[in-house]
């Protein structure tokens, strides 16, 4: 992984060469986002730090958070996570439009019959 | 760097079934963990108040307060160490659904009044809110109680795990599926084979994806 360091972002960059029309714009956000991780990587093996070298930690670290939604849905948890919140955001959205539309007096003899029936 | 071997830590077998038996087999382990580092930190308690003559770098004897200020593990060591779930920061607060991302204003953990909190909360059985926001698993934190040090801080992020086996093993299998995805793989490992050598440098005999 060292070695990865050192060489991942050249590799990456000859891999990438000569896009098509649509891959021009995910090419260059991919080599962006992996040159922040590199940066960052190789800021960290710094053996003292002043508050110039930390702010530029903080830039690569801010640039790949911008940049990371190219990898996301190679994210396998983070993809599922997305999709399952707004799943549940669209369950509790419809819930509280059927609430919305039954109303009060409707709901309470439900309710009385339901109770009956479990007695 | 000096190293010098403490103790020997005991790691029992994993219990992934959450029956009565394994829940009361876990909270005895946590326990014996406890009692271990209290026994290896019992000489720095005594020595955290009272100064103890130590040889310098420079040749002379000074006066010194040793106390433990780092402790370097993956995270789950550090989530056993600190008593919290495995989805949980031992540094600060910050809920599991906001973990990867660049939230940085929660605060910092008090383990204090964790430990004042969570024995009023066994005998009540119920979850609160409070417990999403703590995360805390089953042993308490071996660093708290200990003089002069700031349990909280004791995590420190290092090379080794953070960056080469947590952030690099994720971005290259990102990378792999997105240059599988492109038709670039290929291309990839035939640029990754033909790297020159530098000093300093290895140069991989392998594509990237035969080295396991």
């Amino acid at each position: 992984m060292r070695n990865l360091g050192r060489c991942i972002l050249g590799v990456l960059a000859v891999a990438l060469r000569q896009p098509g029309g649509a891959q021009a714009i995910p090419f260059k956000r991919a080599i962006r986002c992996v040159r922040a991780l590199v940066d960052f990587n190789i800021m960290a093996q710094y053996r003292s730090h002043t508050p110039d070298t930390i702010a530029y930690m903080e830039d690569y670290l801010d640039q790949f958070h911008r940049m990371k939604d190219i990898f996301l849905e190679f994210r396998v948890t983070k993809h599922t996570q997305a999709k399952v919140d707004k799943q549940r955001k669209e369950i509790r959205r419809q819930r509280a439009l059927i609430r919305e539309r039954v109303a009060p007096s409707q709901r309470r003899p439900d309710a009385q019959r339901r109770s009956g029936r479990r007695g | 760097m000096a190293v010098l071997l403490l103790a020997l830590l005991p790691v029992p077998p994993k219990h992934s079934k959450s029956s009565k038996a394994d829940r009361r087999q876990r909270k005895i382990n946590a326990n014996t963990l406890q009692d271990v580092f209290e026994l290896i930190f019992a000489p720095l308690q005594d020595v955290a108040h009272v100064c103890i003559p130590i040889d310098c770098a420079d040749g002379k004897v000074r006066l010194c307060f040793p106390t433990l200020s780092a402790w370097i593990a993956d995270h789950m060591e550090n989530v056993g160490l600190h008593g919290l779930k495995t989805n949980a920061c031992p540094k600060c607060e910050v809920p599991t659904n906001q973990l990867g991302t660049n939230a940085r204003s929660y605060r910092a953990r008090d383990y204090a009044r964790y430990q004042r909190y969570k024995p009023e909360n066994q005998t009540s059985g119920s979850e609160t809110d409070d417990d999403h926001v703590m995360n805390l698993g089953i042993g308490q934190n071996i660093f708290h109680g200990l003089d002069r040090v700031s349990a909280s801080d004791m995590f420190k992020p290092d090379i080794l795990h953070t960056i080469h086996l947590g952030l690099f093993t994720h971005m290259m299998d990102w990378i792999e599926a997105f240059l599988k995805k492109h038709g670039r793989l290929q291309a990839f490992d035939e640029v990754w084979k033909a790297l020159p050598p530098y000093p300093g440098f290895l140069v991989p005999k392998k594509a990237y994806r035969e080295v396991t």
